[in-house]
């Protein structure tokens, strides 16, 4: 259970939800409209927060905010249901991938131990500050010079094959 | 996208996401930040990755499998595709040269060489009558593998005669089986006329259609097949080829005729020795549900 204070909410959690949908947007093809993303990261965090504050294993809440990440994309960013779990999938995917190396870099850089930073309010702020930036920058990236793993949109073109799914 | 390709990258990226979290419990476990998970909760999260990886990887390793298979069909469709082209190009080429043709009869008869001007036409007419009858076959992998067969026995030396019986198209066999065992065949009597003379080395395919009988037909001059071996031929492994043969040919005409309830016959005389495969159309369809 894990109680954030909202100056988290507002600058760390946010910031890092607009990061990271917008990065599964781009990597899966799409061109995000920025006040969708806006929309569907403000309603992710809330969700965020609400999960985080259940009383369950820190990181099972992970995968239970998956399929609310899948419908916000989805649904608000307006990209189809298919479109929306992928995209999920891969900005998620990046957030974790991110964060399972920067955060021991910063705190190991910091000189800090996890629960110092986790308790301090405003170092939850600002030490995941560089992992946010870096998904940000990373998402500019990929959008200016068109990077993408897959093209979402030709999710819907089902070719006849020999699938064994 | 294919949906499989979907799949297949939720299957990987799902896997690393559990990874991932799986790794960040251990880290907020470790470092005491706040009640994470018991050991055995962590160990239990452990065990079903496993399981859940390993079947994912199952799948995985299916789609691979099915991909390559598709990847060999494409090939194989593709050389079809390209002995079609030339096919195509051949008939191409026959009838622009038709002006030619003319020419030179209507010279031949100016100059009252009547019979040469009839051998003239019977010879382009039966290229001309071969090349449609393979293409009305309204099989392109069929007709593809004969005009293959066609190229190999010139090359060969040898003339290869074909004659379709019109339908013959219909015949309920999957058209890849039929092409190994024409291939087959036709193989083995080019095989068998190449120490023949000249004007001896020819092949004759016939594809017969009679009802709901159908009937492919190879034949050759030369010596016969001695009456001990005529069992003996159609067994695994048995080769009468020197070099480096393994046998299979044969071996593999009866098995893919017995698929389709269809028949191996086989008639050696002094003159000639044919292979007959007989296919009922009934029995195949029953057999494989082709239609």
């Amino acid at each position: 259970m894990d109680k954030m204070p909202w100056q988290a909410v507002l600058f760390q959690s946010f910031p890092e939800s607009v990061a990271f949908i917008c990065l599964g947007l781009v990597l899966v093809g799409f061109k995000p409209r920025w006040y969708r993303v806006a929309l569907a990261a403000t309603i992710f965090t809330v969700a965020s927060y609400v999960i985080r504050g259940l009383p369950i294993p820190f990181g099972i809440h992970t995968l239970l905010m998956l399929p609310v990440l899948v419908v916000v994309t989805a649904v608000i960013a307006g990209v189809g249901w298919r479109g929306g779990a992928m995209a999920a999938i891969v900005g998620l995917f990046g957030l974790l991938v991110l964060e399972s190396f920067m955060t021991p870099l910063l705190l190991s850089l910091s000189g800090l131990s996890l629960p110092e930073a986790l308790h301090n309010t405003w170092l939850r702020v600002l030490i995941p500050a560089p992992q946010t930036a870096t998904l940000a920058g990373i998402t500019y990236l990929c959008y200016r010079f068109n990077w993408y793993l897959v093209r979402a949109d030709e999710l819907d073109e089902d070719e006849d094959d020999a699938s064994p799914f | 996208m294919k949906k499989s390709y979907q799949v297949v990258v939720f299957l990987i990226l799902g896997q690393a996401i559990v990874l991932a979290v799986i790794n960040s419990m251990i880290d907020f476990y470790q470092s005491g930040a706040f009640p994470v998970a018991s050991p055995e909760l962590l160990q239990a999260m452990g065990g079903l990755f496993i399981v859940f990886y390993t079947l994912c990887m199952a799948l995985f390793l299916r789609y691979i499998f099915t991909k390559v298979k598709e990847e060999v069909e494409y090939k194989a469709q593709k050389r079809y595709t390209d002995n079609i082209n030339d096919l195509i190009a051949a008939v191409r080429s026959q009838r622009h040269d038709f002006i030619n043709h003319v020419q030179a009869v209507y010279g031949l008869i100016k100059t009252g060489q009547v019979e040469a001007a009839r051998e003239y036409i019977e010879e382009v007419y039966g290229e001309v009558k071969q090349a449609g009858e393979v293409l009305s076959l309204n099989r392109p992998e069929i007709s593809a593998l004969l005009h293959a067969k066609e190229g190999l026995a010139a090359a060969r030396g040898a003339k290869l005669q074909i004659k379709v019986d019109p339908g013959f198209g219909r015949i309920p066999v999957d058209g890849a089986d039929f092409n190994r065992i024409v291939g087959n065949l036709v193989d083995n009597a080019l095989d068998a006329v190449s120490g023949l003379e000249d004007d001896r080395r020819g092949v004759k395919v016939e594809m017969l259609c009679e009802g709901s009988t159908y009937q492919v037909r190879v034949s050759n001059p030369g010596p016969p097949i001695p009456p001990e071996l005529r069992q003996r031929i159609f067994a695994r492994g048995f080769t009468t080829k020197k070099g480096e043969h393994q046998g299979l040919g044969l071996y593999a005409v009866q098995s893919l005729a017995s698929r389709y309830g269809g028949m191996v016959g086989l008639n050696s005389t002094k003159e000639c020795t044919a292979f007959t495969v007989t296919f009922a159309a009934k029995k195949a369809r029953a057999k494989t549900g082709v239609s």
